[in-house]
């Protein structure tokens, strides 16, 4: 049964009519959050963030994003707020890492099989990643203050741990939603909820990753080494 | 309308009809085709056209690609710094050659343009809205009126962070292009929402090109010359239009153009050549008519000119139509033999008019030229004028079939007759008649021929021996005429047979007799209508009392130029020419009225008259005479009549019947001229006859010739004997009066008494006549 939920604010203008919360009244042991697009395809790689007073501040943390086969892997990494991300290189390409995100501006000349010392992020946001030289890489780290932040698995869920009893803040963000990659979407969780949060895809797609007739004939070549 | 006229235009109007319709076909299909090719050739530019704004379309994507994927750029851009952007965005526009380069944000706002305000919205929102959807914007927009070819694309660093855009004007340079490729005027042009250029490129000269698109802008947006297109008469190009852009202020065309001489200028030079043959056709057709009609209208003037002169009779042995055409040989050939035709049938006519049919003598016609042909020549000759006796007779007796073959014998004999005899002719009926050579016919030579005509003819198994009169007259004794020879002739004839003579030659002075005669006959109809008839009247005696008991009426004749002519003369003429019934009618009327007015003069006179042969055997004549009688009151002893034994012969029975109703309404009859005819006693005793009148030839010499006194003693004998009453007329002197009445003649008539007189004369000479004394008589 489906119902809309009073008191969810939309902070993107265009959401008026694309949020649906479905709630389900199951019994309640923890929350769990499914994340669709408006058809009701599953989304992975949604990162959800549950504001709620924690009893303690979240860690910083250290994370990799390898590039690996002319690839970002993993596609999107969440990090708290002061967290240090490395990028090693595992590819016989070079690559020239960058970012013109306001959260993070840098770029990395990445040589072959060396790893730079990590990157630092002290500003909430997303970190849009691309490389200079493989123009179809890309990926995301979203430094966030929430004291939670997940992604969703390839079925677009998320459950999410014992949180403290009540309703709370919760924002949903795909890299798909828009192109500026600066619109959340912004709800309420209470601790039992079954949340299906329906987003509304507005970023132009990327370019497919088709390899060009050179890129092919170059990676034929790496390969057959 | 002649031949010729006729074929040439007949001629010519089918040559000019064809080539017209040939030429205009023909001129038609290649003007269709030259707009065919013309509209292909635009089409082609169209193409080309499309073609090269593609290509540079591509080339320019490429560029902004580049610059899209600038790494420098994309960090110019993620700077936002607009010092900067203006720098990149120029330095990399003008590495492509591009007229307009911009970027906006990712909702279209401008962050930096060439062209236009920082922060206004997108000037090209269709494209934009196609570069959002499909991740890239090419085409043809128009910034500030002029079209500008645009690309725009996205910016990615390496998410979306903003559009970079660059536009080629498209101007001079393309439609340069476009011209030198494909030989095409091309303009390229944009209109404003009222109408009016606000742009334009063309391969044209400039002000044509501004007067062509100022012309034919309406035309333009109204849709005009997007397809194939005819061109009309005032056109100076064929035109073919793209619509490059079009929004609510402008529109912009690509309007490609062909001129009209170079479309048609092979045409219309085709157009004269093929005019020029049309012409030379029309000459050479004209010629060739001309020559055929004058090559057939020649042969049949001249078979028209040889039928007419045929025609008028002339003998034409060749026909040259100067033509080597078999029909009109064949014509002329027929004209030939058609003349010939037409002679042959004119002989034919010519010897039927000039022949006799039945026996193919020459007729009268021929005869009558012949004479004259003779006559010409001046030589003397004969004619020998021939008739059968009773031919009447022989054809009444054995039909006409044999009469016929009778005439066919003897005109055999006519022809076979030689020398002197020229030739034989058939005239009329039965009448021949010979031409002989010779001044006149010796006696002996004359009864030869008779002789060898006159043999017998078998006819019916029975043999005839023709009789025949002949009439002869010479040249030139008897005349000097054809006419008159044929006449006198005819004449010398006539007294043959009157005569019943077998030969008679004209004598002089007959002719005029004959004229006379004629004209005597002409005139008595005249005669009896204009009054120159009268009665005489002649005093009969008795010669026992001595009175007068009756007058002899005698008719008289006084002729306006001839004067007196003599009863017997006119009265035969009457009878001969059918007259006498007339005269009889005439008489008898007059006589009667005569008889009345004496009778209202206190006379009761009987006057005898004369019948005629005709009068004798009418049967109406009884109750004419009774009319008359009842009409004036007569009795029947007033009239009495008078018959010759000729007239009463010619046909007895007849005649008897008509006398005994005569007799039986109490009139006398008298024999008359008794003793001239061959009538006997016998016979006139069968009549009802009452007197019988000697002739006078007998009483006028009774007195010396001893044989008359004889005839007339023994007449009265015999008449008295059969109780008929004698008359003698012709008593010229008192001898004679004297012995008649011896002789005891019952009356008498002639001078010796009184001559005939006038009616007026009658009752004065019966006031002074005195009874005669014929005492002899009593005494013998």
């Amino acid at each position: 049964m489906l119902t809309l939920r009073k008191g969810v604010r939309l902070t993107h203008p265009l959401k008026t009519l694309g949020c649906l919360i479905a709630m389900t009244s199951l019994s309640a042991q923890a929350a769990n959050v499914s994340v669709t697009d408006t058809a009701g395809t599953p989304l992975e790689n949604a990162v959800i963030e549950v504001y709620y007073d924690a009893a303690t501040p979240t860690d910083a943390q250290t994370k990799n994003i390898v590039q690996r086969n002319a690839a970002f892997n993993p596609q999107v990494t969440t990090i708290p707020t002061g967290s240090h991300v490395a990028f090693p290189n595992e590819d016989t390409t070079r690559h020239h890492v960058f970012s013109f995100s306001p959260a993070k501006t840098f770029d990395l000349e990445l040589f072959l099989s060396e790893t730079p010392p990590p990157v630092h992020f002290e500003k909430a946001g997303v970190v849009v990643l691309g490389c200079n030289i493989h123009d179809q890489m890309q990926a995301f780290i979203v430094v966030s203050d929430a004291p939670y932040a997940a992604l969703t698995d390839s079925a677009g869920n998320l459950s999410l741990p014992a949180l403290p009893e009540g309703s709370h803040r919760m924002r949903v963000w795909h890299s798909r939603m828009d192109d500026s990659q600066a619109v959340w979407w912004e709800g309420e969780i209470s601790d039992t909820d079954n949340l299906t949060v329906a987003l509304e895809l507005n970023a132009i797609p990327p370019q497919p990753p088709t390899l060009s007739p050179l890129q092919q004939r170059f990676q034929n070549a790496t390969h057959s080494h | 309308m002649r031949f010729r006229t006729r074929l040439t235009i007949v001629l010519l109007t089918v040559v000019i009809i064809s080539q017209l319709a040939t030429g205009v076909a023909f001129l038609r299909a290649t003007q269709n085709d030259a707009l065919a090719k013309g509209n292909q050739r635009l089409e082609v530019g169209a193409r080309v056209f499309q073609q090269l704004l593609s290509i540079r379309g591509e080339q320019l994507l490429g560029n902004v690609a580049i610059l899209a994927d600038d790494f420098g750029f994309k960090s110019a851009v993620a700077t936002q710094d607009t010092a900067t952007l203006y720098s990149v965005l120029a330095n990399h526009g003008d590495r492509a050659q591009a007229d307009m380069v911009m970027l906006s944000d990712l909702s279209g706002n401008i962050l930096a343009s060439s062209h236009h305000e920082q922060n206004s919205a997108m000037p090209f929102p269709g494209l934009f809205q196609r570069a959002q959807q499909t991740g890239s914007g090419v085409g043809v927009v128009i910034d500030n009126g002029e079209p500008y070819e645009f690309v725009l694309l996205p910016v990615r660093a390496p998410n979306l962070i903003g559009w970079v855009g660059m536009g080629f004007l498209i101007n001079e340079n393309v439609t340069e292009e476009i011209n030198a490729l494909t030989g095409l005027e091309i303009s390229i042009v944009t209109y404003n929402a009222s109408g009016d250029i606000s742009y334009l490129a063309s391969s044209h000269q400039e002000q044509l090109a501004m007067s062509l698109m100022s012309d034919s802008g309406s035309q333009l947006m109204e849709g005009a010359y997007t397809t194939s297109n005819q061109l009309s008469l005032d056109d100076d190009y064929l035109s073919y239009a793209t619509t490059l852009m079009a929004n609510q202020r402008y529109q912009s065309f690509a309007l490609i153009q062909l001129s009209r001489n170079e479309l048609l200028g092979a045409y219309s030079q085709l157009q004269w050549q093929l005019l020029s043959i049309v012409a030379l056709m029309v000459l050479l057709t004209l010629a060739v008519a001309l020559w055929s009609a004058r090559s057939i209208s020649r042969p049949l003037i001249a078979l028209a000119q040889a039928a007419k002169r045929i025609g008028q009779g002339e003998r034409i042995d060749d026909i040259s139509s100067g033509s080597t055409v078999t029909e009109t040989n064949q014509l002329a050939t027929t004209l030939l033999s058609m003349q010939e035709d037409i002679a042959e049938r004119e002989a034919s006519l010519l010897h039927q008019s000039r022949h006799d049919l039945l026996t193919n003598l020459p007729n009268r016609v021929s005869a009558f030229e012949d004479l004259q042909r003779f006559i010409v020549l001046g030589k003397p000759f004969t004619l020998l004028r021939l008739s059968i006796n009773d031919f009447r007779d022989i054809n009444d007796t054995f039909g006409y079939e044999l009469g016929d073959h009778l005439l066919v014998t003897l005109a055999d004999r006519l022809q076979r007759l030689g020398a002197p005899v020229e030739k034989a002719y058939r005239l009329d009926g039965d009448e021949l008649m010979l031409m002989i050579d010779a001044p006149e016919l010796r006696e002996h030579m004359r009864e030869e021929i008779i002789a060898e005509i006159s043999e017998p003819v078998s006819l019916e198994k029975s043999l005839i021996v023709p009789a025949l009169s002949a009439g002869e007259v010479n040249y030139p004794v008897h005349g000097d005429n054809a006419q008159l020879l044929l006449r006198r002739s005819d004449i010398a004839l006539d007294q043959a047979r009157r005569h019943r003579r077998p030969h008679e030659r004209y004598v002089e002075g007959q002719d005029e007799q004959h004229l006379r005669q004629l004209m005597l006959i002409r005139d008595l109809q005249e005669a009896v209508d204009n009054g120159e008839l009268w009665m005489a009247y002649q005093p009969k005696v008795d010669t026992i009392t001595g009175n007068v008991c009756q007058f002899e009426a005698l008719m008289r004749w006084r002729h306006p130029t001839l004067g007196f002519v003599p009863p017997d003369e006119f009265i035969g003429l009457a009878e001969r020419s059918g007259n006498i019934g007339l005269l009889s009618d005439w008489m008898l009327a007059h006589v009667c009225e005569q008889l009345y007015h004496w009778k209202r003069q206190g006379r009761h006179l009987s006057v005898a008259i004369n019948l005629s042969a005709s009068d004798v055997i009418d049967p109406g004549l009884p109750m004419h005479i009774h009319e008359l009688f009842e009409s004036y009151g007569l009795t029947p002893d007033q009239l009495a009549l008078e018959v010759t034994e000729s007239a009463v012969m010619q046909d007895v029975n007849a005649a008897t019947e008509t006398l005994m109703a005569l007799s039986q309404m109490g009139l006398k009859i008298a024999v008359d001229d008794y003793g001239t005819g061959y009538s006997s006693l016998a016979q006139i005793r069968r009549l009802p006859v009452d007197e019988l009148k000697i002739d006078k030839s007998f009483v006028l010499t009774l007195d010396t010739q001893q044989e008359d006194l004889t005839i007339v003693r023994s007449t009265i004998e015999m008449g008295h004997h059969l109780g008929l009453k004698i008359v003698a007329e012709g008593v010229e002197n008192s001898t004679s009066a004297a012995l008649l009445s011896q002789l005891h003649c019952d009356y008498l008539q002639g001078y010796w008494i009184s001559k005939p007189m006038p009616a007026e004369a009658v009752t004065d000479w019966l006031d002074q006549f005195k009874t005669l004394s014929l005492s002899a008589a009593v005494t013998h």
